[in-house]
């Protein structure tokens, strides 16, 4: 095993967190969180502690001086004592948890070479949960540091109702135990005022230090490796024993190395297990399970999960939620999304009408660029805020009840049977809420082949902005059918992503190996309201921010480009949009969509203006609709009327196979430009352009077919 | 098998939570939840959903790559 991992600040020796100044025998409490560590060290030390932050940290520790008698002749020996911060394990993932890490290595390493206060660890262990604190004595025992085991919790091992302790006598379990490990082990009742087991620990650890001893099947730490100093090492296991390996600093983890290490190391926990059960069982001449644990109850989780983890039921199961979420999104925003459309295209816009005409800009470009251009626009856009606050306090909801953790599973088991690898799931589950940030969460893979693979994967997962888009189509060419619709969107999207992840895996990627990654479940839990509000007003409120500074300019943009005359005799600012610029682009571009359908002015400019970003792509329809508008505005009509008219029109009487087209060409091209970038900036110019062009193509063919089937049908 | 392997083999091929793990296998709760949390600090496990159940990372669990992401919270 390469046992350096979670050793990012090396340990070294004038950063020591717990060297003291005195020559007296250093001890440091190790032990998980709440073992009743800090009960023993206020035992041990009374009123003669102090608090610290270990250097260069804001980790605080408690240091004392402990001072009782190792037996009654003595007089009470001094020694110096830290109470770590509690840790599972020396593989640190907090700053708290790599103190420890570094001060066992540390005191390790100074005892090892002789260069500093010599030490021991006291290791409190959890009567309890026994198996779980070995796999921390192991890792403690495996740096080579002398080391005591005080065992705590024993009363509660001894009288929990159906702890598979009960019964067992404290001292036999002590003396089993420390008959397995080769160490001495303390029973510790710190609540005991009479001594509680204090002075049999101050004998073990002065005894300990004087004469040292191995844990039993963990072999001594290699002189000449030097590790426990420069990358806390915590060893290497050969033939069933653990030994110390030499490991370069920095070096590179060796993921089977690993995985074989973890599996003697584990190895070990049992045998000690095993062991220690079969002494108590010949003591009391029956079998005892007493250092097992229990296996845990089954839960509700648990029954549950029968039905959603099955592979047959979970993903149906799945997908009736999902359906059941976008039905009740586009149910419940409905009225809402109509209030806020009439609030601005009503009061709202006649009131900034009257306004630039008091100030004498009324009739002119200013009006159209306010009212027409970006009024209208954002306004559009602000009719969502109910479908995206519905649908984050819904996927709050399913998250924080674990049921999400659930769907996560399954799908990464789909993905496991379609060969593809499973660690690619968490980018791509990144990228239904925004594409940019699951391209950047492709660092997490470890093979550069991998991560393309997935960038190139997560263009399809439709993001939040896209919903946008599904939504104004779906509603207005599909109204009683909305949510199906947009279910059926995202369906797509995961098929996309199936389906593009497949071609690729067997052809331009046949080298890409799995690496394995392994889902475990939270339990179900009830939804915590006032964590789910907040969730909500913050999303909602990043992706108001958000879209709002987006849409400003490229509304801005986009007015510009319909106040530009390409044709006829107009001034800027005065020119009907059949001769402005954007017509003129967008006419460009129309033919190329003819044959899915969508092939009008409209639909080609909201297109383009949502290779920017696909929020823009509502509000370019909004605006342009806005400006073409006729001179009465009651004919004009809503947004989805207009869309409708537009649709039927550019599509021979198919518009709902002509939209249906349209969001399958906005879920399958290019998300925006900074997801371009970032693709750019990560793997490269060259599988960028060619990713570009290959959603193109491919989003194009989509459509082509979607249309050209849904107008037969 | 050892318990390394099996938990993990139980896991990928089953699911399910450390307490479902433990129960299918026989084997104690504690064990089965150190063998989790040391493979989940070797990064071969990770807990499904975790803060990203919505596509937006949040908290301590957020990846570096959402740094600045204006859809993740804080």
């Amino acid at each position: 095993m390469s046992s350096c991992h979670g050793s990012a600040s090396a340990p070294t020796l004038d950063r020591s967190a717990t060297a003291t100044q005195s020559d007296a025998l250093r001890v440091l409490l190790v032990g998980g969180p709440n073992v009743g560590k800090s009960t023993l060290f206020n035992a041990l030390t009374g009123a003669r502690q102090r608090t610290m932050n270990a250097p260069g940290t804001t980790v605080a520790l408690a240091t004392g001086t402990w001072r009782t008698a190792a037996s009654g002749v003595d007089p009470a020996a001094e020694r110096a004592i830290v109470d770590l911060p509690g840790s599972y394990s020396l593989l640190a993932r907090s700053s708290d948890e790599q103190v420890t890490a570094d001060a066992v290595r540390e005191l390790a390493h100074s005892t090892r070479e002789a260069t500093g206060q010599a030490g021991v660890v006291v290791a409190v262990l959890d009567a309890t949960t026994l198996a779980r604190s070995l796999y921390l004595l192991a890792q403690v025992a495996q740096t080579g540091v002398p080391l005591v085991v005080a065992l705590t919790m024993l009363d509660l091992a001894a009288t929990a109702k159906d702890s598979p302790t009960a019964g067992v006598d404290p001292d036999a379990l002590a003396e089993a135990l420390a008959a397995a490990l080769g160490v001495p082990v303390v029973p510790v009742d710190s609540r005991n005022r009479a001594d509680g087991g204090m002075r049999g620990l101050a004998r073990a650890v002065d005894d300990i230090a004087a004469h040292p001893r191995r844990v039993t099947g963990i072999a001594p730490p290699e002189p000449s490796c030097g590790c426990g100093t420069k990358t806390g090492v915590d060893g290497h296991i050969t033939n069933g024993a653990v030994t110390n390996g030499s490991v370069a600093n920095g070096a590179v983890t060796d993921m089977a190395q690993d995985l074989a290490h973890a599996e003697t190391l584990f190895a070990w926990v049992e045998q000690v297990v095993e062991q220690v059960n079969a002494s108590l069982a010949r003591a009391s001449g029956a079998e005892v399970r007493a250092t097992s644990g229990r296996p845990l109850r089954r839960t509700f989780s648990d029954r549950v999960d029968i039905v959603l983890l099955n592979p047959w039921a979970g993903i149906p199961v799945f997908l009736a939620v999902v359906w059941l979420l976008f039905e009740l999104t586009t149910k419940f925003a409905a009225p809402l999304q109509g209030l806020i459309g009439q609030l601005v295209n009503g009061p709202l816009a006649s009131g900034v009408t009257s306004l630039l005409g008091l100030v004498g800009l009324g009739d002119n470009w200013v009006q159209g660029l306010l009212v027409d251009g970006l009024l209208v626009g954002v306004g559009t856009v602000l009719t969502f805020l109910p479908v995206m606050a519905i649908m984050f306090a819904a996927l709050g909801v399913l998250e924080d009840s674990g049921y999400l953790a659930r769907a996560a599973f399954v799908a990464d088991r789909a993905m496991r049977s379609l060969g593809l690898d499973g660690r690619a799931l968490l980018p791509l589950i990144v990228g239904f809420g925004c594409n940019l940030p699951a391209l950047a969460a492709t660092r997490i893979l470890p093979q550069a082949r991998q991560r393309l693979l997935t960038g190139l994967l997560i263009p399809l997962t439709s993001c939040s902005a896209r919903l946008t888009v599904y939504v104004l189509l779906a509603s207005a060419f599909f109204p009683a059918h909305a949510g199906t619709v947009i279910f059926a969107m995202y369906l797509t999207s995961v098929m996309l992503v199936l389906g593009g992840g497949l071609l690729l895996r067997r052809t331009a990627f046949r080298d890409v190996r799995a690496e394995p990654l392994i889902l475990v479940l939270p339990p179900y839990q009830r939804p915590r309201m006032r964590a789910l509000g907040m969730s909500v007003r913050l999303r909602v409120g990043s992706f108001v921010m958000r879209a709002g500074k987006i849409i400003v300019v490229t509304m801005c943009v986009v007015w510009l480009l319909m106040a530009v005359p390409v044709a006829g005799q107009h001034t800027v600012g005065d020119v009907p949009v059949a001769d402005s610029l954007y017509s003129s682009v967008a006419s460009g571009i129309a033919p190329v969509l003819a044959p899915a359908g969508f092939g009008n002015d409209h639909a080609a400019a909201a297109l383009m203006t949502g290779f920017v970003a696909k929020e823009v792509v509502v509000g370019s329809f909004a605006q342009s609709y806005a400006v073409a508008k006729p001179a009465d505005a009651a004919q004009a009509g809503s947004l989805g009327e207009q869309l409708r008219a537009s649709f039927d029109e550019s599509s021979g009487g198919h518009g709902g196979a002509a939209a249906l087209a349209f969001m399958v060409f906005v879920l399958a091209y290019t998300p925006c430009v900074a997801a371009l970038a970032e693709q750019r900036r990560l793997f490269g110019w060259r599988p960028t352009a060619s990713a570009l062009v290959a959603q193109l193509v491919t989003a194009w063919a989509l459509a082509v077919v979607v249309f050209q089937l849904g107008s037969r049908l | 098998m050892s318990a390394w392997t099996a938990v993990l083999d139980d896991v990928a091929t089953r699911g399910g939570t450390p307490a479902q793990v433990a129960h299918r296998l026989g084997l104690p709760g504690p064990l089965v939840q150190a063998v989790l949390d040391h493979a989940e600090r070797l990064g071969v496990v990770a807990v499904a959903g975790q803060g990203c159940a919505s596509g937006c990372p949040t908290g301590p669990a957020m990846p570096g790559g959402c740094v600045g992401c204006p859809l993740a919270l804080p």
